[in-house]
């Protein structure tokens, strides 16, 4: 009984979760480029009952498994093409399959699909943070807002070659971490190292979120309903027991 | 919990900036050589569901929401329409015409609906060109531009400022720009064509606000709905023991 007391618990905390996880991605409904993210959440292991006579485990008999409620295992992100937006804006870039641009901050490399970059005071392409974006050999100088971006991701000025961006993919998108600022950091290089970009990139277009409303208003409302039922099963636990407290032993 | 308030509430704020950028930009639908405003959203820093876990080589954090990072200008070109009124100058093309304030200071803009005043130069009187707000228009010498016979002006003489990175402009009202660090230093003498008789329309495009006005509508409602999920979900909290 006491059991399903703590049970019921982690369920509302895993319901609590998933709010969390509904509100951040409804909250960047219009980031661009942004990655929704979902919760997975997983039983307890499961333990074995035995029935104890006279103290002596060893001589019970199995009566079933049973676990001790739910937590959050992992929460994964859904890589999935955002639609292409136009702005028609020459420093837009958007990208076409799996991939991200390379950014080049203060503490080392970053990826992003947020291409609504714009020039800097020195004519290098950058986010609106201000970090540069990674051409072949560093910063992407264009100078001028006279520039073509073609399908590959060459940067042209005037019909002559500047630089390429420099745009890479992971074996394993999911060992990616958020890092805010609409950037991903790659935890451990060594591990899952960058692979080459199969897609293509579209100048003037932004991506943009890629989050479903109606599957995260379903999620909001789930969330909800099952946390109340897990409090529900709280407060019956708690009459039980009020019962067998206040009422059992009376005379 | 407490971080699904906080994240559907940083969503509600950002909307609520989005839609006073979108309101402003309406409102300035008819003003010479508007350029409209777009914010640029970000989300925000990530903390670990569990700190226990997080040196488990799976992925445990969860995000604390949404910012504007930057409203982002768009220079693309308005519309020139023409005027007839000979003191109307239009840029076709890139940079802005330069402007001396009474302080000494440069501002740069791309309105060219200008006045003439006349003043006492040793003796002589002299047409300059200012705006109506008496700051003078320099020409390519850094000197105020004149007009000749009430409505003569050498249109090659404009001085025409470009930026490495006009986004970085700071705007100051009245349609004048001033320059700063993230703009760069202004680039003097740009050769464009100057059109006299026109001005150039503002960038807003009333259809594109609208639509955008609704994304902002909805996503302020929905965040909104999050907030309400999550008090409900701390009601029912309290209501654990009557």
């Amino acid at each position: 009984m006491v059991r399903g007391l703590y049970a019921a618990a982690t369920g509302m905390i895993n319901q609590m979760t998933r709010l969390d996880k509904v509100a951040n991605n409804i909250a960047n409904v219009n980031t661009r480029g942004f990655k929704g993210d979902q919760v997975v959440s997983r039983a307890f292991d499961e333990e074995l009952l035995l029935r104890v006579d006279n103290g002596q485990a060893s001589s019970g008999r199995r009566i079933g498994t049973i676990n001790h409620g739910v937590y959050v295992d992992r929460v994964i992100t859904s890589f999935d093409q955002g639609s292409l937006q136009e702005t028609g804006e020459a420093t837009h870039v958007a990208i076409k399959g799996e991939g991200f641009f390379v950014i080049l901050t203060e503490e080392g490399e970053r990826y992003t699909r947020d291409g609504g970059f714009m020039l800097d005071d020195q004519g290098r392409l950058v986010t609106v943070d201000g970090w540069p974006v990674a051409g072949q050999t560093g910063p992407i100088f264009v100078g001028t807002r006279d520039f073509v971006i073609d399908p590959e991701g060459n940067v042209m000025v005037g019909g002559m070659y500047v630089d390429r961006l420099r745009l890479v993919n992971f074996e394993d998108l999911q060992a990616l971490r958020k890092a805010g600022n609409n950037l991903y950091i790659n935890p451990d290089p060594e591990n899952n190292p960058a692979v080459e970009f199969q897609g293509e990139v579209a100048q003037g277009f932004v991506e943009s979120s890629n989050v479903d409303v109606v599957r995260e208003t379903v999620d909001m409302i789930t969330a909800l309903r099952n946390y109340e039922s897990n409090q529900k099963v709280i407060k019956m636990i708690d009459s039980v027991l009020s019962k067998t407290v206040n009422e059992l032993g009376r005379v | 919990m407490i971080r699904a308030l906080y994240s559907s509430a940083s969503a509600m704020a950002a909307q609520q900036q989005n839609l006073d950028i979108i309101s402003n930009n309406i409102a300035n639908i008819n003003t010479v050589a508007y350029k409209k405003t777009r914010p640029a959203f970000q989300d925000a820093l990530y903390s670990a569901i569990d700190a226990r876990r997080v040196r488990e080589p799976v992925n445990l954090q969860m995000g604390n929401g949404v910012k504007v990072a930057a409203t982002q200008r768009n220079f693309s070109r308005g519309n020139l329409q023409e005027t007839g009124r000979p003191l109307d100058f239009a840029i076709d093309g890139e940079g802005f015409f330069v402007l001396l304030r009474p302080d000494g200071t440069l501002c740069y803009t791309r309105d060219g609906s200008f006045q003439i005043s006349a003043e006492q130069v040793g003796g002589v009187v002299v047409s300059r060109l200012v705006t109506p707000r008496g700051e003078y228009v320099l020409d390519v010498n850094g000197q105020p531009m004149e007009v000749y016979n009430g409505q003569e002006v050498p249109l090659e003489n404009f001085n025409i400022a470009v930026f490495a990175n006009p986004e970085g402009l700071e705007a100051i009202g009245h349609n004048r720009f001033v320059a700063t660090e993230a703009s760069g230093q202004a680039d003097y003498g740009y050769r464009v064509t100057i059109r006299q008789g026109f001005l150039e329309l503002s960038n807003v495009d009333l259809a594109e606000e609208m639509t955008q006005l609704i994304l902002a509508q909805r996503a302020y409602q929905l965040s909104s709905r999050v907030l309400q999920s999550a008090d409900d979900m701390e009601r029912l909290a309290n209501n654990l023991r009557e």
